[in-house]
């Protein structure tokens, strides 16, 4: 099913494909945006958002610098103030931060990959509508004057409801927690994206390595957002229904939150980090005219920093009273992570020093990035010491130490990003007349905004103040930053108008400016909605993956899948290490279905924030049903055997085989859920060795007959969901065993229940009731969601998406429940064993 | 610029809150620490946009020492070489502030509070102070820590780092104040409206007038009570 | 990468993870044992005992991961990438290995409970 094959003038082809994919891929105009589902879009649409709320984020933390500029202001009431600065991190971090680089990597990644498509597109633009409504939320409480005011990292128990009654810190749980889930959606589709969805030929030996660094950012966010929602999810429960998880008078423990905040909150560093060094790794050798040094070496250095950056989370809590010798091993991971950034930064310089370097804009942000990172990193080797902490924790050097690091890893690679890749989607390039004026006064503003704080913290200046007497000694060095923050504003403001320029007088370039000579580069400008015309096999890399002429070759349709099929969205998923043509998948066109799906989750969000929980109920049923129909029209309904795809090979759709994105993305789904299961077992334990006023007055009896039967149901579950597959994969409808799994969970979730009512002391009297009703509802919610697995089974079965061929569908549902039933053994298991543990304390 | 900034810096590294104008050997230790790492840090800095701006501004300088030797050497040796001796100072100096047991001359107990310091000295004879801390000079005293509300952080930068209050546990810190005089301290742990209002001073005391002078200070702030 | 060797199968890529998830144990396992430890006031000597018994015991496992993927016959390397990959696990199992005694060593000689 080819394009046709007589051959008029040489462009024809070329745009006959063009005008059929785009009728394929394009979205529509108008309302139809709502609907679209497609990467290029939806990753824009993370970037401009990001940057609106970078500025709002800006003004805030400007608002503070007009405060702190002089003594005993009085700018700004110090109610004001706390929202003020409490938002300007909190938007910083989780609404800009973050989803810029996830914009960066929607955008990016399927081109640089050689594909057309991420893996899920209403999943990723589910997970924008999840973000912009989260943040509109957080927003809508500033503007109201009921945002968040405990500082953006929360500690209960100022964040408790004892001490904050007001909805500021429900405001901040829910809305970041609404956000985050959508960071979780859109790590795993990009991991499944990176592994499964790339150009034939690309061998992880030859991907690029931005591939390398944002599928190691992504396996990163699914480890590290889970505890964050544990926290979120437990702080909640605290504040509404009072189970006490962080209450010291009854049997919680206050730097419970801490470590499950720091736990997600150290890596997050890292994962904004790691995609601006993958932004630098593949600039300098492009502006270098050389290839990386050192590609290897970069991807052990970034494996290793992904793993050290989980074992280094307490140095934020150095003073809270931890042993010294637990200290020990923290302060040491803390100085040995610089060694992995250190490999990246000398492999850039060496790249630089086999090339020709090129000076132009974005070299000169990469300056800015060398300068104020290694500032940055210098200060942070400081801090994990831990004596010097001990004087420098919650003072301005840690301000200052962090904004060098976030600007120099996030805000100068980013800019420099942006005048790189704007090229790509405007045709034009920057006029150094603007930028590089821009440049300095963003730079030399910066520093002489942050570089003072150092100064400012030794001399004792603490952290979140909203005023000072004037006889510290700390009045010169507050004046200075704040007219820094002016220069670096004016800087900013600048850059944005150099940008604007740039869309309408920029000067004019062909494809490929730079050389770069990267699949990202191989596509019209503005890149089409499908990207590639046709897909390139890639014969080397990671250097030079489009080589001269493959872009106009994949134009006019001689790479695989030059043509179109059935109005199919078709991609091409491949072998994940060889990166052999594995598997044609057939990707969703646009849909309201995320947009409404989001809509009905912010309505049960908003309805958590005014408490109307029953609402919340009602509104989470929608999003669950919601979700089922999602389901529905998932996949193709029919089986179709091998399909030929290009260059004499054929490979059968996603649906009809054993390894397709789906299957995937449950199982790292699945890991990021361990995470977050594993911090709930954490949590439990560190209660019961930690925490003041253990052991309770009285505890429960294990009722171990009613846990065993709900392991035997679990496990009677789990075993006619394996039924279920295997009669579906002989071709039979397997509605006896769909419906015994059901009955199965109905049962877990009923005895489950029973147990909760059970557990002495009751879950709002003491941290050990608490605990052991949050292991339960655990096993309750995944029972629930195994029938919900079951349900679109069952649907999906009647309307023929099922067949013995097509069989993912029970295989998915018997993974869900197997995890089910091994983290029901676990919990069940700790929920008995607590009250030995509790008696083992003593009195 | 550069010049500049530390011109202004060693000049004025004074102030009643400062880390740098130690008034007590932990704060002393830690202030040592602090130079030794700055001048360290200053050199690595040298070093680092040295390099960069000879491989920018001399197009093939660098290029014959061959990428793993790059890599190798910056990415390995150097940081080993500087974090190694680092880690270990840095440990060896922590272990000596621990206030191991039986070392201490004095036990006083704190009490943070929204938004005061309320202090108790059991070898005093349990009298208590509010935002006035008195201590003897001279000699190792434990101060334990708590809270009755939410995290408070106790700090006198002159004299030690700081040690956080948290309600359920007692943390103790050691500190020692070398010379009788007047210090400040204050909370460094977001606690609400009123942190920024929330120090306390320090009234250091010669040894052998400790007891009178805690004792006069105390009644007299019964009297205003 | 030629079409006839055999392509690395996907669950080789663990290994790559294998070396730093011992050390991640090593890390949870130490902080536990001196966290449980001192509630339970165990002696100084038996706890610095085990703290030493358990960095040892995940020393010896990255040290047999690295013996295990740097012995393996480089002629059965599925090609290029089968190289790449197994070299990029032998190098980051050697980090973990030095990870491991960098922030651990130093932590049966230190004082225990303060």
């Amino acid at each position: 099913m080819s394009a046709s094959v007589d051959r008029p003038p040489q462009r024809s082809p070329a745009l006959r494909l063009h005008r059929q994919l785009a009728a394929i891929w394009a979205t529509g105009p108008g309302l139809q945006r709502l609907a679209a589902v497609n990467h290029s879009v939806i990753g824009l649409r993370f970037m401009a958002t990001a940057f609106i709320f970078f500025a709002i984020g800006g003004v805030l933390g400007m608002l503070t610098r007009v405060q702190l500029a002089t003594p005993t202001a009085d700018f700004m009431a110090p109610e004001t103030y706390n929202q003020v600065f409490t938002m300007h991190g909190s938007m910083m971090l989780f609404l800009f931060a973050i989803p810029l680089v996830e914009g960066v990597a929607v955008y990016l990644t399927p081109k640089i990959l050689g594909a057309r498509d991420l893996a899920f597109p209403r999943l990723t633009a589910f997970g924008y509508w999840c973000y912009l409504f989260g943040a509109t939320i957080l927003t809508g409480a500033l503007l109201a004057g009921v945002a968040p005011d405990t500082g953006w990292f929360m500690y209960t128990p100022l964040s408790s409801n004892v001490y904050t009654p007001g909805m500021n810190a429900d405001v901040w749980l829910l809305g970041v927690t609404f956000v985050e889930i959508s960071a979780l959606a859109f790590a795993v589709e990009i991991i499944v994206s990176i592994l499964k969805i790339r150009a034939p030929g690309m061998s992880l030996d030859r991907m690029p390595i931005f591939g390398w660094y944002m599928l190691i950012t992504a396996l990163m966010m699914v480890a590290a957002f889970p505890p964050l929602i544990l926290g979120s999810i437990l702080l909640e429960v605290e504040r509404a229904f009072h189970l006490p998880f962080f209450d010291p008078t009854r049997g919680g423990d206050p730097l419970l939150w801490q470590h499950l905040f720091w736990l997600f909150g150290h890596p997050d560093v890292y994962i904004i980090f790691l995609p601006m060094a993958g932004v630098l790794s593949t600039i300098i050798p492009v502006l270098a005219g050389g290839p990386l040094v050192g590609y290897r070496a970069i991807v052990v250095a970034i494996i290793a920093l992904a793993f050290v950056s989980f074992g280094i989370w307490v140095h934020h809590m150095f003073t809270v009273g931890i042993p010294h010798l637990a200290l020990a091993f923290f302060s040491a991971s803390s100085a040995i992570v610089a060694v992995p950034t250190a490999v990246q930064v000398f492999a850039w310089l060496a790249t630089l020093a086999h090339g020709r370097p090129r000076w132009n804009v974005p070299m000169l942000y990469v300056f800015g990035f060398f300068f104020i990172f290694a500032m940055g990193g210098l200060t942070g080797v400081m801090l994990a010491m831990v004596p010097f902490d001990w004087q420098a924790h919650d003072s301005y050097f840690v301000i200052a130490h962090m904004h060098y690091v976030v600007a120099g890893a996030l805000a100068f690679p980013m800019l420099a990003a942006l005048y790189y890749w704007l090229p790509l989607l405007t045709g034009r390039m920057a006029m150094n007349q603007l930028s590089v004026p821009a440049f300095w006064l963003v730079f030399v503003g910066f520093n002489l905004t942050f570089f003072m704080m150092h100064l400012t913290g030794l001399r004792g200046m603490p952290r979140r103040i909203y005023t000072y007497s004037g006889d510290e000694g700390w009045n010169s060095l507050n004046l200075l930053s704040s007219v820094g923050g002016f220069i670096m504003t004016i800087g900013f403001a600048l850059v944005v108008i150099d940008l604007l320029a740039q869309l309408r007088y920029g000067r004019r370039t062909r494809r490929d400016p730079w050389k770069a000579e990267s699949l990202e580069w191989a596509m019209p400008i503005p890149p089409a909605p499908y990207n590639f015309a046709s897909i390139p096999f890639v014969r080397a890399g990671p250097d030079r993956t489009a080589p001269e002429g493959l872009a106009a070759s994949l134009a006019r349709g001689e790479g695989y899948l030059g043509f179109v099929r059935n109005g199919w969205q078709e991609t091409l998923g491949v072998h994940m290490t060889s990166g052999a043509p594995e598997q044609l998948i057939v990707l969703s066109r646009p849909t309201y279905l995320p947009f409404y799906t989001a809509l009905a989750t912010s309505v049960a969000v908003l309805a958590m924030l005014f408490q109307f929980y029953l609402s919340a109920l009602a509104a989470a049923l929608v999003v669950a049903g919601l979700l089922v129909l999602a389901g529905q029209s998932a996949g193709l309904n029919r089986d179709y055997g091998p399909l030929p795809v290009g260059q004499g090979v054929s490979v059968p759709p996603h649906t009809e085989l054993k390894g397709s994105p789906p299957w995937w993305a449950l199982i790292f789904t699945l890991i990021a859920d361990g995470t977050l299961f594993v911090s709930l077992l954490f949590g439990t334990l560190y209660l019961w060795v930690s925490a003041p006023n253990w052991p309770p007055a009285q505890t429960f009896t294990p009722n171990l007959g009613l846990a065993l039967a709900a392991v035997v149901a679990l496990v009677a579950a789990a075993t006619a969901a394996r039924g279920s597959q295997r009669s579906i994969s002989a071709g039979g409808m397997a509605l006896g065993w769909i419906g015994l799994a059901a009955i199965g969970l109905v049962v877990v979730i009923a005895v489950v229940v029973g147990l909760i009512s059970g557990i002495v002391p009751r879950p709002t009297e003491h941290a050990l009731g608490a605990t052991a009703a949050a292991l339960l509802a655990y096993v309750t919610f995944h029972a629930g969601i195994g029938l919900l697995f079951l349900l679109s089974n069952l649907l999906r079965l009647r309307a023929g998406f099922l067949s013995s061929r097509r069989s993912i569908d029970p295989r998915l549902t018997r993974l869900w429940l197997d995890y089910t039933v091994v983290s029901g053994v676990i919990a069940l298991g700790l929920v008995s064993a607590l009250p030995a543990l509790v008696r083992s304390l003593g009195t | 610029m550069v010049q500049l900034v530390l011109a202004v810096a060693l000049a004025s590294c004074g102030g009643p809150l400062s880390t740098l104008s130690a008034a007590g050997p932990a704060a002393d230790a830690i202030a040592t620490m602090w130079w030794v790492m700055l001048a360290g840090s200053a050199a690595i800095f040298a070093l680092v946009l040295g390099l960069f701006a000879l491989v920018i501004l001399r197009p093939g300088w660098g290029s014959s020492v061959s990428p793993a030797r790059w890599i190798v050497l910056g990415g390995l040796v150097l940081p080993g070489v500087i974090l190694t001796p680092l880690v270990a100072y840095a440990l060896v100096t922590g272990e000596r502030l621990l206030p191991l047991p039986g070392t201490a001359r004095q036990r006083i107990e704190v009490e943070g509070r929204q938004w005061s310091w309320t202090f108790r000295y059991p070898g005093e004879g349990g009298v208590k102070t509010v935002n006035v801390l008195h201590l003897p000079a001279g000699m190792p005293v434990d101060i334990a820590v708590s809270s009755v509300d939410v995290i408070h952080s106790f700090w006198i930068p002159r004299f030690a780092g700081k040690i956080d209050a948290v309600p359920g546990h007692v943390n103790v810190l050691r500190i020692q104040a070398d010379e009788p005089g007047r210090y400040e301290g204050q909370c460094s742990e977001f606690c609400g409206i009123g942190h920024p209002r929330m120090r306390f001073a320090v009234i250091v005391h010669p040894a052998n007038d400790f007891s009178a002078a805690l004792a006069q200070a105390a009644a007299s702030s019964k009297v205003k009570e | 990468m030629t079409a006839r060797t055999a392509p690395v199968p996907p669950g080789y890529l663990w290994w790559l993870a294998a070396g730093f998830l011992v050390w991640g144990s090593a890390l949870v396992v130490v902080y536990a044992v001196h966290g449980i430890g001192c509630t339970f006031a165990w002696s100084t000597g038996p706890l610095r005992l085990g703290l030493a018994l358990v960095l040892f015991a995940h020393l010896a496992v990255i040290g047999w991961i690295w013996h295990r993927l740097g012995g393996v016959d480089p002629s059965r390397d599925s090609g290029q990438t089968g190289v790449f990959l197994r070299m990029a696990a032998v190098w980051a199992t050697i980090a973990a290995f030095a990870t491991t005694i960098f922030t651990l060593g130093a932590t049966p000689l230190l004082t225990v409970c303060l």
